[in-house]
């Protein structure tokens, strides 16, 4: 295998595969940066300028723009909190903060190399181990994925902190508007009031830029926010050596739990990313900095996301199934190349599959080089006065919304969202637990009803594997809320013993 | 301020030259019959679902062998939604000029009779029917049954315990199974994923008896047999599969899923002959055969007469089969007693009594001791109230079954169930611990932008985008309180032209224009 990679990798040492590499990036970044582009639209979109190229620079050029603009999304969650997809929510609780705090290179220093060692990790795994993680992954029951849901809604405690009642509203909320549309498993069209453009549901990129872009900038102007934040004494700067040094583990840890979460068909880099600054918050010796600014809060949430790239690929070359809704659209693209996706590819063209593997690889080299490059530029957004920053926003997040299906009506669904988000900021509830609730009630539900459908509600605590993940997700759903309670029950106590004492 | 003065000027240049510029005609290709004035401007195939999948591939292989015969810019851009409704309607809003092509499906009728929109049936011309896959059963040869006969024991001798995995309930493959399953009798239940390559990697995990779907799935590991076609006649590309025919079932020998071309009635009959020329130096371009070999794809091109035909006999069997099965919207509207408020003037009503109470219970919240929490009280009684509403509604979701034990109702109504009490309990913390709210000059200015983007929003369809936004984009920087013209007019034009080449030209997002030039 090593001498096949290491053909591989003569094969894209060159100038065209290395220039098709530095622009699929390119673009990738550009395109998950921009409001409305999700990865696989990014990827759709460039397939009709692949036509002319070989099969093999095709592919490299399309897994380059899909590892591009799976890192693009956080730029924007992290400079104006406008995730460009939604794993991108979670790096951008503490990417924001750090910006709002006046320090955003920070945020996307740590963001760029987070990314890249988390996309790195997910390609080693995908080199060494496709296949048999897909046969591991294909083995899992409905039961599996809703405990995966289950475990991700479960870091709603996590999120939380001191608004645990307010986080569950707002996460119910998003289960709520999850529901939506036509129901999955019976066909019947639930609180669509007969509007054919929600029979498919809420679209998230609308809700997404309402929700953060929209309200963020509402906020602003209600506030009267126009001056630039400057730091705050600790002073904006990139983080050196030593800073990424501290992240490592984290780093590797969270790589790990997107690329894993990543394999299996349909579970995706949000619930990847949830999972991760869930687990790095409960880990972490600094838990109460997450969401008010932490790095480690940034590295789990990106490297997560960038690590699913590389599981969501283990399907796709393993088994030609599409792990992800980008590598659907790799998929058809494989197919336009005349190449049937699948195990047979490593048969028919070892060649061509290992040269996408060095790409990949070196493709996390050139992201972290045109991301720490480009970081510099992105920086500078947090200097352009408000004014402009505000109205220019509202104006993508008007043609984000409306690039979706061209329809006006998911521009006043991105307006209702932002109205909804506004709100919600004015009397502090937090906006992600909505997004953890929109992303995965639909997956939580259909893998519920699925499971029963399939082999009854004793499904849940027969299969140990279900049990004991569902038991892993109360107890990190319970545990924080016992200790919280109980750190209020001590805070009250020690105030009625000052009291008493005082009298 | 003369620069300032030659800046605007020369932003609103710019900005009505982007606005009127008129489309180049393109030189038709010679072998092509010549039609005055088309085409005009790039034409668009529209696909009906998200990039990726069979259809999207089919609409991208014709596009760019089309592009070439034509001379002249295809591009393909996906509308998902409605299962092809929401395509279809964007469709009939475009001007019958035949620039906008709509890549459709056997799925796109049975989801227009499950909605009870047959109407976007009859105002679409269906042009060209392209090829179509016959449905094979497909099962996981090494841990389940490895034929047809081994499949039909096992439903003998374990009656009802069969899980036929597949995609969406009421769909073509659906029926098709429910078609089999009634004609084989074998007693299954049907599980639906979310896409066939889900389904299939559950096949693969041996989660479920058989796949029922296209054969080319059939491909993604040699686990997988292809165990019996619904079609007249072998695969070529699976010789050993045997048909239903002569497995001793008739009436399943056409059980497929077809793709092929259409427009909104009214295009004129001249460009739908160009068309009809160019889709036949398309599907005889050997390159079109080679790029569909081994995809078990059955290629025959049939004309617009003998589509119509296929479509009105698939609709006629939809109707049939999915009123059997309860999936017409008449079945449905007859479980729910609260139809009314399900329909869009119903909705109305709702909303409108909402409102009134919430004004009422804000303005009487104002004062009483609670004064300083008002707004978020009127927010969790708002969200009470839609929750409760939405739980009403909810009982007219299809019950629970012995299939599916759960329901379409039953998450959703657990979801509200849990959110109202935590809603109480919230309030109950407001009112006893809740911070005092920050009073904010800033809303009025915020009302005033709120306004102002919605008067954008009213004026888009009307003006288009470049004369709205150029209206709106400057004022809005002007209001907030930047007073640097120069500065505003560089950004509106810069902001304009990037939308225009990067967002109308680049990505063929359609922004509203400006209705003079049609």
């Amino acid at each position: 295998m090593i001498d096949t990679l290491l053909a591989g990798l003569g094969t894209v040492m060159a100038v065209i595969p290395l220039l098709t590499i530095v622009a699929g990036i390119v673009l990738g970044i550009v395109i998950g940066a921009m409001p409305g582009l999700s990865p696989s639209m990014g990827v759709a979109l460039m397939v009709p300028f692949t036509y002319g190229m070989s099969p093999t620079l095709a592919l490299i050029l399309l897994v380059g723009i899909y590892i591009g603009s799976s890192y693009g999304g956080s730029i924007t969650g992290i400079m104006v909190n406008a995730p460009g997809t939604p794993s991108a929510v979670v790096t951008a609780i503490d990417g924001y903060a750090l910006t709002r705090q006046g320090r955003p290179a920070l945020a996307l220093g740590t963001s760029i190399v987070a990314s890249a060692v988390g996309g790195m990790f997910g390609t080693i795994i995908l080199i060494g181990f496709s296949v048999p993680l897909a046969e591991i992954a294909v083995r899992f029951h409905p039961s599996e994925y809703f405990a995966f849901a289950a475990f991700g809604l479960a870091t709603i405690a996590m999120l939380a902190g001191d608004r645990w009642v307010k986080a569950l509203v707002a996460m119910l909320v998003g289960l709520i508007i999850a529901t939506v549309g036509t129901d999955p498993i019976s066909g019947a069209e639930r609180f669509t009031f007969e509007v054919m453009a929600l029979s498919d549901g809420f679209l998230l990129i609308p809700a997404l830029i309402g929700m953060f872009a929209l309200s963020e900038v509402f906020t602003g102007i209600e506030r009267g926010e126009f001056r630039i934040a400057k730091a705050t004494g600790i002073g904006d700067r990139w983080p050196r050596l030593a800073d990424y040094w501290r992240l490592k583990w984290v780093t590797l840890r969270s790589g790990a739990i997107g690329t894993l979460i990543g394999i299996f068909p349909g579970a995706g880099a949000t619930i990847g990313s949830f999972i991760s600054y869930g687990i790095a918050k409960r880990i972490s010796r600094n838990r109460e900095q997450f969401g008010k600014g932490s790095p480690e809060g940034v590295t789990a949430a990106e490297a997560a996301d960038s690590g699913s790239v590389g599981g969501a690929m283990v399907p796709l070359l393993a088994l030609g199934i599409p792990g992800s809704a980008t590598t659907a659209v790799l998929i058809g693209a494989m197919m336009i190349h005349d190449l049937t996706p699948g195990p047979q590819l490593f048969v028919s063209s070892p060649g061509m599959i290992y040269a996408i593997f060095a790409a990949m690889l070196l493709s996390q080299f050139v992201l972290l080089l045109v991301g720490l490059a480009g970081g510099r530029l992105w920086v500078r957004v947090a200097h352009v006065p408000k004014e402009l920053l505000y109205s220019l926003i509202t104006m993508m997040a008007l043609i984000g919304a409306y690039a979706v299906r061209n329809s006006m009506f998911d521009v006043f669904c991105c307006l209702a969202f932002g109205l909804l988000g506004w709100l919600m900021r004015r009397y502090d509830y937090p906006l992600a637990p909505v997004i953890l609730g929109l992303v995965l009630g639909a997956i939580a539900e259909t893998n519920f009803r699925r499971a029963i459908m399939m082999d009854g509600p004793m499904v849940f605590v027969s299969r140990p594997l279900t049990a004991i993940m569902l038991g892993l997700a109360l107890a990190s759903f319970l545990i924080p809320l016992i200790m919280r309670l109980r750190e209020v029950s001590q805070a009250s106590a020690t105030t009625r013993a000052q009291a008493a004492s005082r009298h | 301020m003369p620069d300032r003065l030659i800046a605007s000027l020369f932003a609103m240049g710019l900005v009505i030259l982007l606005a009127s510029a008129s489309p180049v005609v393109a030189k038709p290709h010679e072998s092509l019959p010549e039609v005055d004035g088309f085409p005009s401007q790039p034409i668009r195939v529209v696909v009906y679902t998200s990039p990726g999948g069979l259809i999207d591939v089919t609409a991208r292989r014709f596009a760019r062998l089309a592009q070439e015969h034509a001379d002249h810019p295809f591009a393909v851009i996906n509308r998902p939604g409605g299962g092809g409704i929401v395509a279809f309607e964007e469709a009939l809003r475009e001007p019958a000029d035949g620039h906008r092509i709509l890549a459709v499906t056997r799925s796109n009728i049975s989801k227009m009779v499950a909605t009870g929109r047959e109407d976007l049936i009859e105002r679409i011309n269906w042009h060209a029917y392209l090829m179509d896959n016959a449905h094979v059963l497909i099962t996981n040869a090494i841990e389940g049954p490895g034929d047809w006969h081994e499949l039909k024991q096992h439903a003998q001798e374990q009656p009802g315990s069969q899980l036929w995995l597949g995609v969406d309930i009421g769909g073509v493959k659906h029926v098709s199974g429910v078609k089999i399953a009634e004609t084989t009798g074998i007693d299954m239940r049907w599980i639906p994923y979310a896409s066939g390559g889900e389904a299939v990697a559950a096949l693969l995990g041996n989660l479920g008896t058989a796949y029922l779907g296209n054969p080319r799935d059939a491909l993604a590991s040699e686990r997988l047999r292809v165990v019996a076609v619904a079609a007249e006649n072998r695969l070529p590309d699976f010789p050993d599969a045997p048909t239903f025919a002569e497995l001793g079932y008739t009436g399943l020998e056409d059980e497929l899923i077809w793709r092929g071309l259409a427009f909104r009635k009214g295009v004129p009959d001249e460009v739908r002959d160009w068309y009809r020329v160019l889709i036949g130096l398309v599907t005889s371009d050997p390159r079109w055969e080679s790029a569909w070999t081994g995809e078990a794809v059955n290629l025959r091109y049939r004309p617009a007469e003998e589509f119509e035909r296929i479509v009105a006999s698939d609709r006629e069997e939809f109707r049939r089969y999915l009123g059997d099965l309860g999936l017409l919207p008449e079945a449905r509207a007859e479980l729910s007693g609260l139809a009314a408020l399900r329909q869009p003037p119903g909705v109305l009503i709702l909303l409108s009594v909402l409102v009134l109470v919430l004004a009422l219970l804000s303005w009487r919240l104002r004062y009483s001791p609670w004064r300083e929490q008002a707004g978020e009280l009127s927010l969790l009684a708002a969200l009470s109230a839609c929750v409760i509403g939405l739980l009403l509604l909810s009982t007219g979701f299809p019950p629970a079954n012995p299939v599916d034990p759960v329901g379409a109702g039953g998450l959703p109504r657990a979801w509200m169930l849990l959110a109202l009490p935590l809603i109480v309990v919230q309030g109950v913390m407001t009112v006893r611990h809740g911070e005092r709210t920050e009073r904010r000059a800033g809303i009025v200015r915020l009302g005033v932008v709120l306004a102002m983007f919605g008067a954008y929003l009213v004026l888009l369809p009307v003006i288009g985008y470049l004369l709205a936004s150029a209206v709106y984009l400057p004022l809005l920087i002007w209001y907030l309180g930047y007073r640097r013209l120069v500065v505003i007019a560089v950004l509106t034009v810069a902001w304009l032209v990037f939308s225009e080449l990067v967002f109308q030209r680049l990505l063929h997002v359609d922004l509203p224009r400006f209705s003079l030039w049609r």
